[in-house]
């Protein structure tokens, strides 16, 4: 076979990677929303359930799932920022971060789920609440968060740090002035792409923030997020499927746009700096 | 002028930072550890990994199925996820043109941001109402591994994308200059160069589906049973924490968290095995 | 007093020494220029005098260096900075406003709010620049000019009122114009503050310096074939090597 035939062949052969891959995205968005899109409307978003959830909305599971990401990226936030700082900025001992990171980006979430209730609601008594939820979502994330301040940081031209040396400054004040505020763009994507993972997150959030469909009076209340709410219609509650199909919607269209905004923001966060 | 603040003390000020970063994943495994602890201690490491009885009643706590249950749908998953993800990291970079490409990148890009409770909810709704005919209930191995295999995919796929993006472009172009073709190329060059990357691509995927929970729970059917046909229901570690955890207590409750435990070595094997496979890498 | 004193100094990067054994004084207010083929190691040395060459954790420095009276082995990194300030070969603004780059290190150096308007004026001033930003004074400093950008760096060093100022081939990224713009600062800086200038332009040397300084490649490192007034030192080298490099240089 002539170098040309055998391309010709693995084109067609491996091109089934990408082109599955491609299917894939638009046979299940398609399925979603076509099993979806009828039952979304304002109501279904601020609406409480009704008969186990079979009628009603999400608005409980809404507002829950908006109290486990403020608290987890709010807790994420300064460790990650610190930490990622650290890497980028300092020679300190690395690697053992870094492993420690490796690690717990590995960590099924189902561990965490246990360890989320073993050490935030039952050592550190906070019982099942959106805080524990939270809490243990940051834990989570922590290591998205370090990995992509420190690429972030390590991506900002290293003029600026010879500069800020040749003139005798501080480091932290180039970091403050210079360095993270051209760093933002990078770490207003790494805020938009955690945002993504702890809204997909479900068994953790059992283990930790409960299942109730109650609104949630505050952070220390218990509370059912979105993700939890679909596994819960899709599996707890018969005939709930379609209502499953339709939180989904919600959920995917949410998750779609932050990732995409994650995408797009820092390009143009970048431009109107300029 | 006056001194300004040392690089010292702005490094203190971070150190804590790190420090409360670095202590995570041991507070983690300490945790589940202790929680793990009594059932260990009460029926012993063997029993608990070398028995096929699980019966939290009457005090019988072997996890053998369960290990069975995860390797197997993993490794199946795997099995199709693999392939699949090399294919695509050759093709979109040594024979797509740019439009397919970045359409395919943005596919994976994604499939990677898909919750599982999704995918476990489209292949309940899409795919088992069409087993449940033939082979009720319709859950099991097969539908399992499959979901799983689309799962791994992105993760696995996106690293495969990103090993043969680090082949240095100049080798791949001497190959083409003799006269021979991308393919051969791939054998020649880019194969060998990136190899290390794909293996802990491939790593990485099966990490992801030893961890895999909910879209397992709602496709394997959850019997404490050999997965030992397509259609057979089963469980996987993963599977046994979920579903016993709200009601477990005491010694029942203690064995939940040696599974956890147990899961939580495999998945620091596989973290170990990437670790040594790729020099250099980052976190 | 010099000014600057070199006394000795050797510079290695992991245990290869870039430049061996130079000593050098300079005296206030005067223009030396170090010239020298690639391989010389005249950025090596440039940057070990203020201890940037501290950044790559594989470098060493022997021998030593004297500030005026003060041994800078006693200075501490910033302070030593302070008092020695460094050009680059390319313009390195931060990604700030033009006057935002003078007042942001006086800021960090702690200097009081309230005088800093008038040290960034004083300070565009002396780097020859005023005339030119003046009225954009908080436009973005890429909006400028390579030379107008490398003035800029010239302004944001002196205002911290460095005794020495070091350039490492200033004008290396620049046009003939703006380097003549640099050159005319630089000419008018150079009664108030001392000057150490790498250079590849030979003629640049003669305009600008009082003294010269000649690195030239070796095993090991660059070493020092001559020193002294710019005059002499281009009419009789004190090395046959450097009337070779002259002759075929120079024109």
């Amino acid at each position: 076979m002539t170098p040309a035939a055998r391309d010709r062949v693995a084109r067609v052969v491996l091109g089934a990677g990408p082109a599955a891959a491609i299917a894939l995205v638009v046979g299940i968005a398609w399925h979603v929303a076509a099993g979806g899109a009828g039952a979304v409307d304002w109501e279904f978003l601020v609406a409480g359930p009704r008969s186990a959830g079979r009628e009603g909305g999400i608005g409980p599971m809404i507002a829950a799932t908006g109290w486990v990401l403020a608290i987890g990226v709010g807790a994420a936030l300064p460790l990650g920022l610190g930490a990622g700082t650290w890497l980028a900025e300092l020679s300190g001992p690395a690697r053992l971060l870094r492993g420690a990171l490796d690690v717990l980006s590995a960590v099924p979430s189902i561990v965490f789920g246990l360890f989320g209730m073993a050490f935030f609601c039952e050592a550190l008594g906070m019982g099942w609440s959106l805080l524990s939820g939270g809490l243990t979502v940051a834990v989570m994330i922590l290591p998205l968060f370090v990995r992509l301040t420190e690429a972030g940081l390590r991506g900002v031209s290293s003029d600026y740090r010879a500069a800020g040396a040749a003139l005798g400054l501080p480091r932290w004040a180039l970091l403050r002035r210079v360095l993270l505020p051209e760093a933002a763009p990078a770490l207003a994507a790494a805020l938009l792409l955690a945002t993504g993972r702890v809204l997909s997150e479900s068994a953790v959030l059992l283990f930790t923030a409960g299942a109730s469909t109650r609104m949630p009076t505050g952070p220390m209340a218990p509370g059912r997020v979105l993700a939890l709410h679909v596994y819960q219609m899709a599996i707890e509650v018969p005939g709930g499927q379609p209502r499953a199909t339709a939180t989904s919607l919600v959920l995917l269209a949410t998750i779609l746009v932050t990732t995409a905004l994650a995408r797009l923001a820092p390009a143009a966060i970048a431009r109107l700096a300029r | 002028m006056r001194r300004p603040l040392s690089d010292r003390a702005f490094a203190l000020c971070l150190a804590p930072l790190a420090a409360v970063a670095t202590a995570c994943p041991v507070l983690v495994a300490a945790f589940v550890a202790n929680n793990a602890a009594p059932v260990l201690v009460a029926v012993g490491p063997m029993a608990f990994l070398g028995s096929s009885h699980w019966a939290p009643t009457s005090g019988e706590y072997g996890v053998l199925p369960m290990v069975a249950g995860t390797l197997t749908s993993s490794a199946l998953a795997m099995a199709l996820a693999g392939p699949a993800a090399l294919a695509y990291g050759l093709h979109v970079n040594l024979f797509a043109g740019r439009a397919f490409a970045t359409s395919a990148r943005l596919a994976i890009g994604v499939l990677a941001g898909i919750p599982s409770v999704l995918y476990g909810l489209v292949a309940l709704t899409a795919i088992v109402p069409h087993l449940v005919r033939d082979h009720p209930p319709g859950l099991g191995v097969a539908v399992t591994a499959v979901t799983l295999a689309v799962m791994v995919l992105p993760t696995a796929a996106a690293a495969v994308d990103a090993a043969v993006q680090q082949v240095d472009p100049g080798s791949i172009v001497a190959v083409r200059a003799l006269g021979l073709g991308a393919w051969d190329a791939v054998r020649a060059v880019v194969l060998p160069s990136a190899g290390p990357g794909i293996r802990s691509a491939m790593l990485l995927g099966l990490g992801r589906a030893l961890g895999e929970t909910m879209a397992v729970l709602m496709l394997a059917g959850n019997t404490v049973a050999w997965p030992s046909g397509p259609f057979a229901t089963f469980r996987t570690l993963t599977g046994n924490v979920a579903v016993e955890m709200a009601y477990a207590t005491g010694l029942h409750r203690s064995a939940l968290f040696a599974t956890a435990l147990l899961l939580l070595v495999l998945v620091t094997a596989i973290v170990a095995a990437q670790a040594s496979r790729t020099p250099g890498a980052e976190a | 007093m010099s000014a600057l004193s070199l006394q000795g100094v050797t510079v290695e990067y992991r245990g290869v020494p870039a430049v061996s054994n130079v000593s050098l004084d300079v005296a206030a207010g005067t223009v030396t220029a170090i010239v020298g083929p690639s391989g010389s190691g005249k950025s090596s040395l440039l940057l070990a005098i203020n201890r940037l060459h501290a950044l790559d954790g594989h470098a060493r420095v022997r021998g030593r260096v004297y500030l005026g009276g003060d041994d800078a082995a006693g200075l501490d990194d910033y302070t030593l900075r302070r008092r020695v300030g460094l050009i680059f070969q390319r313009p390195t603004p931060f990604p700030l406003s033009i006057a935002e780059n003078i007042a942001f290190p006086l800021r960090a150096h702690g200097v009081h709010r309230a005088e800093i308007p008038a040290r960034v004026e004083a300070a565009l001033q002396r780097a020859a620049l005023w005339v030119e930003v003046k009225d954009r004074l908080s436009a973005p400093a890429r909006s400028l000019s390579g030379g107008q950008q490398q003035r800029l760096c010239i302004a944001r060093a002196i205002a911290l009122d460095p005794e020495v100022l070091l350039l490492d081939e200033p004008c290396a990224s620049l046009d003939p114009l703006s380097t003549a713009r640099v050159e005319d600062a630089l000419v008018a800086l150079s009664g108030t503050t001392t000057l150490l200038l790498v250079t590849h332009n030979l003629g640049q040397a003669r305009r600008l310096a009082s003294q010269v300084a000649c690195l030239w490649p070796g095993e090991p490192g660059g070493t020092l074939l001559d020193v002294g007034p710019v005059a002499r030192v281009f009419t009789q080298p004190a090395a046959p090597v450097l009337e070779a490099w002259f002759a075929g240089r120079t024109g």
